[in-house]
């Protein structure tokens, strides 16, 4: 398989045709959010990988008259950046995220996490009491926010119910309540445990929670009392935080995107 | 109902039962001290020891805590002061997370009663509370609670413990949590219930009646009309960009080229101006004020607060010196606790290196030992007990032998032995590490709280005349041990010679916000009268400190609450020799009335008495106008229960009224006016600094106050018409069956 730099191999895979993308064209699918059915469309891959999908897909999607997933998304336009040094732990980001967001005052849901890390910072008590950051530590407070992860969104292929959907136009990865389950295979998806389920696993009522980017406008960078959250143009941040949980094995990519993954990757 | 969850927890110490009971009976006095009040009066009978297990300690929340509103992050922890010696109801007041989190689990209130056969701390993690084992917590500090509970719970859990001062029933000891917050005077109480700590977490929510977009708005408003720490709504500096020039005397110290400097980059406070909402936050330079320029600025990281507010007045500062004293470099504390354990040193100056590296040290002690000063009253009376060298009349006056002159107490009062333990000549000396020395002696004598023979210190030993160590005279407290020692009961009467500002007002605690309050000074005495410790009341100071001219804020306060005949409520600056107030006037009892019943409302709601009220606002367009109407629209939108601002203070009202029957009944007196309505000689004394009570001025004042409150004039109690128009028939009768009707 050649190096995604130059450009990608898609095709049927063994004993199909294989076919070269221009690195161009690469960029292009980048900016724009390209469902599973297009992308096999594009890569002439439409035979087998429908078949496939229709096999093993789940759920609502396995149906044609339901909007078939996105698979391979584009980047986000925006995106928001913490700074640690002027947090003051007010944690009125998170309280203007749930009560704008979802009626209610409940920081547990909230997209931005700011009190996880308020005492000991993201360390764990036995090892960041009094060494680490946070109130006991070095006074340094760390907002988790979401990255907006690019492709391979962790999140969004994890969930088998393809209800993390990105919506133009700020391209933000944003949970569609509709299709949730409340199943919470994104909240341990996410390497840095940025999504939450406002009730109990595969509750009646539960949907998971995620940051939107309240549309380019957040309800949390409003608010903050000293200017310690910014939304700012996109870039991939993701390689500069390390991960806070580690992803359990069993979160794979679901079941109706693998096949799809499979002809890149 | 939005806000209240409907449930409020309660744990029996002594019978291990946990139950959760409906909030409807306490909404009325809506959370927080006001719930307490109801379940003192209810259920804990005059002639109840603040450490006798039937006594409550009840760690109350309100309607509005945790939610979105600004400034809600606020505990009340109510219960019968220990400081007092005749037990009375009194209230610390805490900030910090642990209050909203207590909400997030589900519960309105936390009554703690009984007392657990060993050491215990309570788990609550939503539904799940449980009574658990704290053997292995106990003996130690409140850091090391915090990090064991963080073990069992998770790095995201809250908790509010006592220190060896409250295990050892030191009376001057507080509970604490989120590191720097503090309930004052009441940690033996917990001590006293064998209760160390109570960790909680929680996930829940809590709901909001207004709609989303109606909550923002409001939100949104709210915070135009904040100013800084301190009720300032203009610039302590002057600023460019302050429209009119207005500027001084408060806390809204943020300036361009000023820093958080070390924060890692350092943090520019910069212009912070009124209209600027993201940097509210930046405005409260407390560091700055407190420590000093070069100083403060140097070793501030950021400024910490409660959970919920964008104001924010809790110092976190970078101290690298601490490390050479054995101590953290970080700490974080504001006010009065930055000076709870240097108050045990002379000779520093203010504002220099030496001073914020001394605060800071004892911070880490005081913290950790869980001590409270009594708002430095206990620092007052060791530098008068340590230094005043007692005169032949002051000795006989004191009925001691003369041939002491020349003596100070302690050295009159300890034995020879139990004054030589500490380390006088570092006291005394210009090494500032002895001096760090011996603020730790001090610390280690007053938290193991010990007689002289190692025995544990009571108060019954000491007035049985058994001697004890220096610091269990001052772990019982300046209300014991004026009657213990009458030089000192003397000293507070007369304030002579004090080498500090800080001063006793009556029945053994200190003033807050008292006549140094000149623009006000009828209503500051009135409050320092009213409760059973220093009143913890910053109504008045907020609105009077806050910045603008005096005339503007006589004319926001008329329109507000008048108008008035008989000149305004705030006075100009007063007049050497007398320093004598403007006489009181119906502006006055109106202004005092009103900082009693917000105070009572902010801690039951719950909400932030050391910002508001917003009555002015930093807004030229609004001519600074604040706004009245803040709590009630703060309250209506998340309750659902529409109230007027006047609905609201009545219900304030109801609070105090409460406060004030179950005081009574537990003096079981009916002259409240002259049993209890007390004033220490030296207010009516002039002196610069201050204002001077006049004695026919000072009846008048309370004449009118208590008439404004509905209270009889000559017995200083509410009336049955007064109780009955707030809903408290119930209270009045049983004050009837106690011949405390007036
Ligand atoms: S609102 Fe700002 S200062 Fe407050 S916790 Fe969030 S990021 Fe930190
Ligand atoms: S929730 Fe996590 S995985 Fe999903 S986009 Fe955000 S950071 Fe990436």
């Amino acid at each position: 398989m050649a190096g995604i730099k130059k450009a990608i191999v898609v095709g049927p895979g063994a004993g199909g045709t294989s076919k070269e993308m221009e690195i161009g064209k690469v960029a292009e699918y980048i900016h724009k959010i390209v469902t599973r059915r297009e992308f096999l469309q594009v890569t002439g891959a439409v035979g087998l990988g429908a078949a496939t999908f229709y096999l093993i897909g789940c759920g609502g999607s396995s149906s044609e008259s339901v909007a078939p997933r996105q698979v391979f998304v584009a980047n986000a336009q925006g995106m928001l950046v913490a700074e640690p040094s002027r947090c003051v732990g007010c944690r009125r980001c998170e309280l203007a995220c749930s009560e704008y967001n979802d009626g209610v005052s409940k920081p547990s849901i909230a997209r931005i996490k700011v009190g996880r890390n308020f005492n000991v910072g993201p360390q764990d008590a036995t090892t960041g009491f009094g060494r680490g950051e946070g109130i006991w530590g070095n006074h340094r407070i760390v907002q988790d926010v979401c990255h907006q992860c690019p492709h391979p969104v962790p999140c969004q292929l994890a969930c088998p119910n393809g209800a993390i959907e990105v919506v133009p136009p700020v391209n933000a990865r944003v949970v569609n309540a509709a299709k949730c389950r409340g199943c919470g295979i994104c909240t341990k998806a996410c390497p840095w445990a940025m999504t939450s389920l406002n009730g109990p696993v595969d509750g009646a009522s539960t949907k998971a929670t995620k940051c939107s980017l309240c549309n380019g406008d957040p309800e949390c960078a409003r608010m903050c009392p000293v200017g310690a959250l910014k939304y700012v143009p996109w870039q991939n941040v993701t390689k500069d935080f390390p991960p806070r949980q580690v992803v359990p094995a069993s979160i794979q990519l679901a079941a109706d995107v693998k096949d799809t993954c499979d002809k890149c990757h | 109902m939005g806000g209240w969850t409907g449930k409020v927890l309660r744990v029996d110490l002594t019978t291990g039962v946990i139950s959760k009971e409906s909030t409807d009976k306490y909404k009325p006095y809506l959370g927080g001290t006001g719930l307490a009040y109801k379940v003192l009066w209810d259920e804990v009978p005059p002639g109840t020891d603040a450490w006798d297990p039937a006594n409550r300690i009840i760690f109350g929340v309100g309607p509005l805590t945790g939610t979105g509103a600004p400034l809600s992050g606020r505990v009340s922890v109510t219960s019968l002061w220990p400081m007092h010696p005749e037990s009375l109801p009194a209230t610390g007041h805490m900030g910090g997370h642990w209050g909203p989190e207590l909400k997030y689990a589900g519960y309105d209130s936390l009554i703690i009663q009984g007392k657990a056969a060993s050491p215990v701390w309570i788990y609550i993690k939503d539904d799940v509370v449980e009574i658990r084992d704290a053997g292995k917590m106990w003996g130690n500090g409140i850091y090391r609670a915090n990090a064991e509970i963080m073990n069992i719970m998770g790095p995201e859990a809250h908790v509010a413990a006592i220190g060896q001062c409250g295990e050892n029933l030191v009376r001057g000891s507080n509970v604490m949590c989120d590191r720097s917050h503090s309930a004052g005077g009441v940690g033996s109480v917990m001590g006293s219930k064998n209760l160390k700590a109570i960790g909680i977490i929680g996930t829940g929510a809590l709901k909001v009646e207004a709609s989303k977009s109606a909550w923002k708005d409001l939100v949104h408003y709210q915070h135009t009309i904040l100013g800084a720490n301190s009720g300032g709504v203009v610039p302590n500096t002057l600023q460019s960009w302050q429209p009119d020039g207005y500027y001084g005397g408060t806390r809204w110290t943020a300036a361009k080229g000023l820093f958080w400097g070390a924060a890692s980059p350092p943090v520019e406070t910069g212009d912070c101006t009124a209209d600027d909402l993201n940097s509210i936050g930046l405005r409260t330079f407390k560091g700055y004020a407190d420590f000093g320029p070069g100083v403060g600025d140097k070793h501030t990281v950021k400024i910490q607060g409660c959970h919920g507010c964008p104001i924010r007045c809790h110092i976190a500062t970078d101290v690298p010196a601490l490390e050479q004293l054995g101590v953290s470099r970080y700490q974080v504390n504001t006010c009065n606790g930055n000076s709870s354990g240097s108050g045990f040193t002379i000779g520093i100056t203010s504002r220099s290196e030496n001073n914020i590296t001394a605060s800071q040290y004892g911070v880490a002690l005081c913290d950790d030992f869980g001590w409270w000063s009594d708002y430095g009253l206990a620092q007052a009376d060791f530098k008068w007990l340590a230094q005043h060298v007692l005169t032949a009349e002051e000795c006989t006056a004191a009925g001691i032998d003369p041939v002491n002159a020349g003596k100070t107490p302690y050295q009159y009062r300890l034995t020879a032995a139990e004054y030589a333990k500490l380390p006088w000549a570092k006291f005394t000396g210009s090494d500032f590490v002895g001096k760090m020395d011996f603020v730790k002696a001090v610390m280690i004598q007053i938290k193991d709280n010990r007689m002289a023979d190692g025995t544990p210190a009571t108060w019954e030993k000491m007035q049985a005349g058994q001697p004890a160590t220096l610091g269990a005279y001052i772990a019982v407290g300046a209300g014991r041990l004026e009657k213990l020692w009458p030089e000192l009961a003397i000293q507070h009467q007369e304030n002579k010679a004090t080498p500090s500002a800080i001063n006793y007002v009556k029945m053994g605690h200190i003033k807050h916000h008292f006549t140094e309050s000149s623009d006000t000074v009828q209503a500051a005495a009135l409050l320092n009268m009213m409760y059973n410790r220093d009143p913890m009341c910053h109504t008045h100071t907020n609105y009077t400190g806050n910045g603008l001219p005096l005339a503007l804020q006589n004319e926001i306060f008329n329109e507000l609450f008048g108008p008035f005949e008989g000149g305004n409520a705030i006075d100009a600056e007063l007049a050497a020799p007398d320093f004598l107030p403007t006489p009181m006037n119906k502006a006055k009892a109106v202004f005092a009335k009103m900082c009693f019943l917000y105070m009572e409302l902010h801690n039951s709601l719950t909400l932030c008495n050391y910002t508001l009220p917003g009555w002015a606002s930093p807004l030229k367009s609004r001519n600074y106008r604040g706004e009245r109407n803040l709590e009630a629209m703060m309250y209506s939108a998340v309750t659902g229960d529409a109230k007027t601002a006047q609905q609201l203070e009545d219900t304030g009202l109801r609070i105090l009224t409460l406060f004030r029957a179950d005081t009574a009944r537990r003096m079981n007196e009916k002259d409240m006016r002259n049993k209890h309505d007390l004033m220490p000689e030296y207010a009516f004394h002039a002196h610069s600094g201050a204002g001077t009570l006049d004695h026919a001025d000072w009846e008048v004042a309370k004449d009118m106050f208590y008439e404004e409150c509905g209270w009889d004039k000559t017995t200083g109690l509410p009336t049955q018409a007064t109780y009955d128009r707030l809903g408290l028939s119930d209270v009045a009768a049983v004050m009837a069956g106690a011949g405390l009707l007036p």
